[in-house]
């Protein structure tokens, strides 16, 4: 077997696996708000940190790869709010819009170490740092201006909510530990390894058990199209912009491929909190998570020449 | 003592820490421990045993002889936690201070002999978990059943579902058969396996209760004892008796020294038994051991 598979096998396996411990109620739904705070709060700062300070990452690489994510968010962003004028209501649209724009990092970061190396990993963990900031404030802003809900948020309270979010932190600290030489081995450098190693397999669980099959059925049409914003239209627009900024390699398919990754469950609790169609989301959460299976093999040979 | 011995040990307690730490400063408040503890119990724990035996080269004569010594110092100590739980009337407490007696850390073990002696100690630690496992669950559960006043063939059964007996021989199993040679099989097993340690560690710091410490002096220090000073002496007598050294000893040291498992509370909870007592008697050990089984690698290590 080739190495996309053999990592995207154990991956989806382990997703395969979450969900069959929710539907089964071995872990039943209303345990698992304390192993997604762990795995995000606690576990996953400590991978991203893990795994950014010790990278041997060349700085030429890295500057325009990141340039190039950055900007193709930025580019989905438009995408999406170009689909504004369809005859939908405003939650659908602000869910269709989160569609196109949310990523799932995780499944990424969990292919990147197997498939692309420790640089290849350490490149999909720095791309945290500024996508994580740009995406929340997008989703922030349309979901509140089009969303159903009568409650606005604080946005004092959202930008305090960027700054202290441990993902960013994690990835700032990381860089500034690689760029300075510090805590390469040692005590910190093993714990912080030995912690982030629970991270993936966690969260990919997680994955699986917020999976709701039911919610496909909801509005096909709209699914249909932010399905195909996320893994069609996604990937040719982070292919596009690693070509025009001069990657290749392993840089420009982990960017390709970062464009076919499924949404992310964050789009869901947004929808539900701020008055998007959480039904929908939940539905494209899931179709993009299957898909992605047979999507992201396909992104990664296309890319790869 | 040695650098090496201490940065071994290190970053695991550290791990340990940090979840008493995001525990007690409310960051990860006790409630939402429950769902971790859940999958500690009924996916990760398994999913690592399954991948440390089905792994494991276990035809080495060297790791027969391992298994069976392992074997040896679990029903020494099952020996001595009945009968000092007779001698002293413990009564209902007698299951607690018998899991914990017997029912040592692998999780814990198998990360400080990795650390100690490399990976290449790995299928000597299989060799030792193995029997360990599979006695310690098997004793604990029954323990708990029996106090409980359940019948022989109900007691069977409860051990027969537990995960961690199901664990074991599964994985014993797919030693013998190759049944996880499959990829898609082996894979998602090994990818959780991969994870389990730290979450395991995390689990045991937010799972300690000093508060528990408090009273039940007796019992709580009869558990502490077999534990974290019968368990060394026996087990690294055993290795002293067969004429052991290097990984092995080391194993065999750590394995005797460790705390209690984690699991146990669980299987308290389940029963309905004293978590309370339980939560000391795992707290307790985890104290002890962290002072005693620097001292057993030491001994094992000069051996």
């Amino acid at each position: 077997m080739n190495p996309v598979a053999d990592a995207l096998i154990p991956i989806f396996g382990v997703i395969a696996l979450g969900w069959v411990l929710r539907r089964s109620r071995l872990v039943r739904l209303e345990l698992w708000p304390g192993i997604n705070r762990l795995s995000y709060q606690a576990l996953l700062p400590a991978l991203l940190f893990s795994t950014i300070s010790a990278a041997q990452i060349e700085g030429a690489e890295a500057g325009p790869f990141l340039i190039a994510a950055t900007l193709a968010f930025l580019a989905m962003g438009a995408i999406s709010f170009a689909f504004k004028p369809l005859p939908v209501d405003g939650p659908a649209f602000t869910s269709l819009f989160q569609g196109g724009v949310r990523w799932n990092g995780f499944v990424l970061l969990a292919l990147a170490a197997p498939v692309f190396g420790s640089e290849g990993a350490a490149l999909a963990s720095l791309a945290f740092a500024p996508t994580v900031p740009i995406i929340n404030v997008m989703c922030v802003v349309v979901v509140t201006i089009w969303g159903a809900s009568d409650r606005k948020p604080d946005m004092a309270r959202v930008a305090g909510r960027i700054v202290t979010n441990p993902l960013i932190i994690a990835c700032l600290a990381g860089a500034a530990a690689n760029a300075l030489g510090w805590f390469q081995t040692g005590p910190v450098a093993d714990t912080a390894a030995l912690a982030g190693r629970a991270a993936l397999p966690l969260i990919l669980l997680a994955i699986g058990a917020g999976l709701d099959f039911s919610a496909i059925k909801a509005r096909p049409a709209l699914l249909a199209l932010s399905v195909s914003l996320k893994l069609v239209v996604a990937p040719l627009v982070f292919y596009g912009l690693g070509l025009l900024f001069g990657l290749e390699g392993m840089a420009l398919v982990l960017l390709t491929a970062m464009g076919a990754t499924p949404g992310a469950a964050a789009a869901y609790v947004l929808a539900s909190e701020m008055g998007g169609d959480a039904r929908l989301m939940a539905g494209h959460v899931t179709a993009t998570t299957v898909l992605a299976f047979f999507a992201l093999p396909f992104w990664i040979w296309v890319a790869g020449g | 003592m040695s650098w090496t011995i201490l940065g071994a040990f290190l970053p695991v307690f550290a791990v340990i820490s940090i979840g008493y730490g995001v525990r007690a400063s409310g960051y990860l408040p006790r409630g939402l421990w429950r769902g971790v503890n859940a999958l500690n119990h009924r996916l990760l724990l398994p999913a690592f045993l399954v991948t440390v035996l089905a792994g494991a080269d276990l035809s080495d004569p060297a790791a027969g002889l391992l298994a069976a010594i392992s074997a040896i110092g679990s029903v020494i100590l099952l020996t001595l936690a009945v009968g000092a739980a007779f001698l002293l009337r413990l009564k209902t407490a007698s299951a607690p201070v018998i899991a914990t007696a017997v029912q040592w850390n692998f999780v814990l073990t198998l990360a400080l002999v990795s650390n100690l002696a490399g990976p290449e100690a790995a299928p000597l630690v299989a060799a030792v978990v193995a029997p360990g496992v599979l006695i310690g669950a098997v004793v604990t559960v029954g323990s708990f059943a029996m106090v409980q006043g359940a019948r022989p063939a109900a007691v069977a059964m409860r051990i027969l579902r537990d995960p961690m007996v199901i664990a074991a021989l599964v994985g014993l199993l797919a030693n013998a058969t190759g049944l996880f040679r499959a990829p898609f099989l082996a894979g998602p097993v090994e990818l959780v396996g991969a994870g389990a340690l730290p979450v395991i560690l995390l689990s045991m710091g937010a799972g300690l209760d000093f508060a528990a410490l408090k009273g039940r002096i007796l019992p709580l220090t009869t558990a502490a004892v077999l534990r974290c000073v019968a368990g060394p002496a026996v087990f690294l007598g055993l290795a002293v008796l067969f004429n052991l050294s290097g990984p092995a000893a080391v194993a065999l040291a750590i394995a005797g020294a460790a705390p209690s498992a984690a699991f146990i509370y669980a299987v308290a909870a389940d029963f309905e038994a004293d978590t309370g007592l339980t939560a000391g008697m795992i707290t307790l050990t985890v104290l002890c051991s962290a002072a005693v089984s620097p001292l057993a690698a030491f001994l094992a290590l000069s051996l």
